[in-house]
């Protein structure tokens, strides 16, 4: 009886500290692992053949045939797996989707286990390695004994790893990978490339399948092809949804629920019929479990939990600034801000004093060309802005100014002409290279994290996070802890900023239009830039947040920060707008303010849409992609 | 050179029974925008229902429509009970994809409790080896191709000219607007659930009948072969997948001529995947699936 429940136990243990490696890839970051189980394949035998020494068996080779100790074995086939891992993930960097990396997992494993199988000389074929011996050596230990010793160790390893797993999550670099999980093109869009952490994680994972199964081999003592075929992994991906994704508790709970429990029930149940029955009734029953866990309660079991601090996030003292604050009357500009005046801002979210509006050119935009196949959508657009000022986009549909703001945030390369910021040409530096240059932007349709907490959603902007390196955040929290205390104040006092302080834990995705585009301008202002892009931040929004909208955007303005923004509501732009650019048929028609603008009869032409010059109907651009 | 050519000869076979099945595929993927993980299940559903016919004294050629029948009906249903409830509300592609995976259980395992898991014999003896022109071929190779050809060109005359055919491809580019159009999308996408059922049962029917024998996993391991040539054809692109199919099919078939053959899938993936590092997109390029 006891060694039934130490025994049970063991393999708990070890399927646990699978699932949660699959935690890691897919919960945590969205990877689909489908070849999970070739890791832990790979860990064994790696551990096996390092430590086993030579054959004594004629015809079994027992490759290397090394003698490090099981521990040292242990670890090498952690290593082994980790960076195989990382290897076929490296393949599918250029993937289309997850479900592409997920396909190139299995062709990849194929080929691993066909190896194994077919190629003798390796791991002994079909065959397989048996006789491993057990981690005590000669010492002469009882199976109870045994299973007792192993059982400490997978505790023991599962614990080391469940704290990994807490400090991922917890850490800057969680935040990363949750936020890539959740929409790559805002990540990109605040400098951060995907691919970095994700192969960091993907290693971290398959370290731990590896691990799990050198602690298999040396509690089984045999492996061979027929351990490790696809089902298994399938069964750590059905046990890991069931339990709950995201969360390591679920992770846990599904290995022991799923995987163990059921294993045990089945052993009770009559067989009847063919004695395959009762094993292809569990399977069935673990399908079934995943595709209605997926439909009726698709966050598994244990859900994926925020940390405690965002619901307890308190209001800042006084009243929140209310969305419905009034503004200055329609057509004036609205006095500064009485709430929270810019100076009060963070002072880290303020970049070099310089004097407002000051006369220094910060962008400049030279004779920019830029066509969708034969559409040209900017066709030699230039126009210069001014060191804290704001200037409107403004021009009729199909006119270019998405698509110059794509080019101005990096996600398009001009054809030709220059866009200089600061003195330096930066045209095609891409979305994360501008990041890092200072430019910030919101979205023409606001992009939330829908499933991350608003304040998590404004903190993934911030640059330079010291805790967003994967060793950085596992083995050194003192090096990032005040950071991320500091970050998280300046978060919070962004949001109260602009009236979204009781929203802080709440889901991004459940914020209505308005807030989400309040939301936006707090993360785009989290990236401390000096150059602010807003793609229409009041498309949608009611007119009373628009005016605190146009209120705040005044305030970063002087501030110091460079705004661009595209608008079509002619009293906001009044409101904001130091002047406009006016844009047609992908070229600029007029500079000046408003009022001017409004008058000019090139302008009026191009809304109304009366001849003025040369035709536009053939050419009129196509803005597909920038929508 | 003549033993290439015989070899090129076999992965045209081969070439036919992928192409079939990954045609399917593409085609389902083109309207649902998921790769539906059960397929190889359904292949040898079709299979075991087209033996179990053709045992019980059916004609082979009818058994075979009966198994087409048989998983056109299946698709249909997985469609309704599992997929359909996923799509109204909107998940990520991946959730589909393991949704198949737990349908993928349920299907082979549904196979075990119906047939065993005993491999069965089925074979189709219709006389020897012909040698036409370098290639050596069976009837019964004959026979695939030219069922394959023959279902693949009415594929192509249905999605060209008729009404089904256009609302399958409309509904493939933009299912809202095909919606908006007056388009019956749900119908559509029902029916095309069952034309690939159908291709993929006949599919299973010829992979068996080049290996002679049948087991419940016998579809399975065949299903990451044609998720290769469809991925490799560009993602949602039927003649893609064709494409695709071709160049695994003969490239699976040519390796085993020259190296030991219990490599030569391997080799087809190692191939694949090679050529996906330089051109992830697919042959031909993939629509509207780029994340």
């Amino acid at each position: 009886m006891l060694y039934f429940i130490t025994d049970l136990l063991v393999l708990g243990c070890i399927n646990s500290i699978m699932v949660v490696g699959l935690n890691l890839q897919y919960g945590y970051s969205g990877l689909l692992n489908f070849a999970f189980y070739i890791y832990v394949a790979i860990g064994a035998y790696v551990a096996a053949i390092t430590t086993m020494g030579a054959s004594t068996v004629p015809g079994i080779t027992y490759a290397l045939g090394w003698t490090l100790p099981w521990w040292a074995g242990v670890i090498m086939g952690g290593l082994v797996a980790a960076v195989l891992g990382a290897l076929v993930f490296l393949l599918t960097v250029r993937r289309l989707r997850s479900d592409y990396l997920a396909i190139v997992t299995v062709a990849v494993a194929f080929i691993v286990w066909n190896l194994i199988d077919t190629y003798q000389p390796l791991f002994d074929g079909d065959t397989g390695l048996f006789n491993v011996p057990q981690i005590t050596g000669k010492a002469n230990v009882s199976t109870e004994g045994y299973s007792a010793i192993i059982l400490a160790l997978s505790a023991g390893c599962l614990a080391l790893f469940v704290w990994v797993s807490r400090r991922v999550f917890r850490s800057p670099f969680g935040r990363l990978l949750r936020s890539i999980r959740e929409d790559e093109q805002v990540t990109a869009a605040f400098g951060r490339v995907s691919w970095k952490p994700q192969i960091a994680v993907f290693g971290i994972g398959s370290f731990l399948a590896g691990i799990a199964g050198g602690l298999l081999i040396f509690y089984i003592s045999a492996w061979s092809p027929a351990a490790f075929l696809p089902l298994e992994s399938f069964i750590l991906l059905a046990a890991l949804i069931v339990g709950g994704s995201g969360n390591y508790w679920g992770s846990m709970l599904g290995a022991f629920v799923l995987i163990e429990a059921l294993a045990e029930v089945a052993r009770y149940v009559p067989s009847f019929g063919n004695g395959a029955n009762v094993g292809a009734l569990r399977a069935v029953i673990i399908g079934l479990v995943l595709i209605l866990t997926l439909r009726y309660r698709p966050e598994g079991i244990i859900p994926e939990r925020w940390l405690k601090w965002y619901k307890n996030a308190a209001p800042p003292p006084g009243p929140p600034a209310q969305v419905t604050e009034p503004a200055a009357a329609n057509t004036t500009r609205p006095a500064a801000a009485t709430a929270r005046p810019a100076a009060a801002r963070p002072a880290a979210a303020t970049p070099a004093a310089v004097p407002p509006g000051g006369g220094n050119v910060l962008l400049d935009i030279r004779d920019v060309v830029y066509s969708y196949g034969g559409a040209r959508a900017v066709a030699g657009c230039s126009f210069s802005m001014n060191q804290g000022t704001v200037t409107g986009l403004i021009g009729p549909n199909g006119a270019g100014k998405s698509t110059l703001v794509e080019i101005l945030s990096g996600r398009l390369a001009p054809q030709s002409g220059e866009v200089v910021l600061d003195g330096r040409s930066v045209g095609g530096r891409g979305p994360a290279g501008m990041s890092r240059l200072g430019v910030a932007r919101t979205f023409q349709t606001a992009r939330v994290l829908s499933h991350l907490p608003v304040i998590e959603n404004v903190m993934i902007a911030a640059p330079g996070q010291r805790g967003e390196d994967p060793l950085a955040a596992l083995f050194w929290p003192r090096g990032w802890r005040d950071q991320e205390t500091a970050l998280r104040e300046e978060a919070t006092e962004l949001l109260g900023w602009l009236g979204l302080s009781s929203h802080l834990g709440q889901p991004a995705g459940s914020l209505s239009g308005g807030q989400r585009r309040l939301m936006e301008i707090a993360r785009a202002l989290m990236a401390r830039p000096r150059l602010l892009l807003m793609d229409e931040p009041t498309a949608g929004v009611y007119p009373e947040t628009s005016q605190l909208i146009a209120q705040r955007v005044r305030e970063i303005a002087e501030s110091g920060v460079t705004v661009l923004l595209i608008a079509h509501n002619m009293a906001f732009l009044s409101w904001v707008a130091d002047d406009v650019v006016v844009m047609a048929e992908g070229r600029v028609l007029t500079r000046g303010s408003l009022e001017q603008a409004r008058e000019h009869k090139d302008v009026i032409a191009a809304y109304l849409g009366v001849a003025a010059g040369e035709s536009r109907g053939p050419q009129a651009p196509s803005r597909g992609g920038v929508t | 050179m003549s033993h290439l050519l015989q070899a090129v000869g076999f992965g045209l076979v081969t070439a036919s029974i992928v192409a079939l099945a990954a045609v399917a595929v593409s085609l389902q993927v083109s309207v649902t925008n998921f790769f539906n993980f059960a397929y190889g299940d359904f292949m040898s559903f079709g299979a075991y229902v087209a033996w179990t016919a053709s045992n019980q004294g059916v004609n082979f050629y009818l058994s075979v429509v009966l198994g087409g029948i048989a998983v056109g009906v299946l698709g249909v249903l997985a469609n309704y009970l599992v997929f359909r409830p996923f799509m109204k509300r909107g998940v990520r592609p991946v959730t589909l994809l393991i949704a198949g995976v737990g349908l993928s259980f349920v299907v082979q395992n549904a196979l075990i409790l119906i047939w065993t898991p005993a491999p069965r014999r089925f074979s189709l003896n219709l006389g020897n080896a012909l040698h036409l022109g370098p290639f050596l071929l069976t009837p019964g190779d004959l026979i695939m191709i030219g069922a394959a050809v023959t279902l693949l060109v009415l594929l192509h005359l249905m999605l060209s000219y008729t009404k089904f055919g256009k609302a399958i491809r409309a509904t493939s580019n933009n299912i809202d607007l095909a919606r908006s159009c007056g388009i019956d999308s749900d119908r559509v996408i029902s029916l095309t659930w069952f034309v690939a059922g159908l291709f993929t049962a006949v599919a299973g029917v010829g992979l068996v009948l080049q290996e002679s024998t049948l087991s419940p996993t016998t579809g399975f391991t065949e299903l990451f072969v044609i998720f290769g040539a469809v991925i490799l054809g560009g993602i949602g692109r039927p003649y893609g997948a064709m494409l695709g199919a071709l160049i695994v099919g003969v490239l699976t078939e040519v390796s085993g001529a020259y190296v030991n053959g219990a490599y030569k899938t391997s080799i087809a993936f190692g191939v694949v995947i090679v050529l996906l590092l330089f051109r992830p997109q697919g042959l031909i390029k993939a629509r509207g699936l780029i994340s």
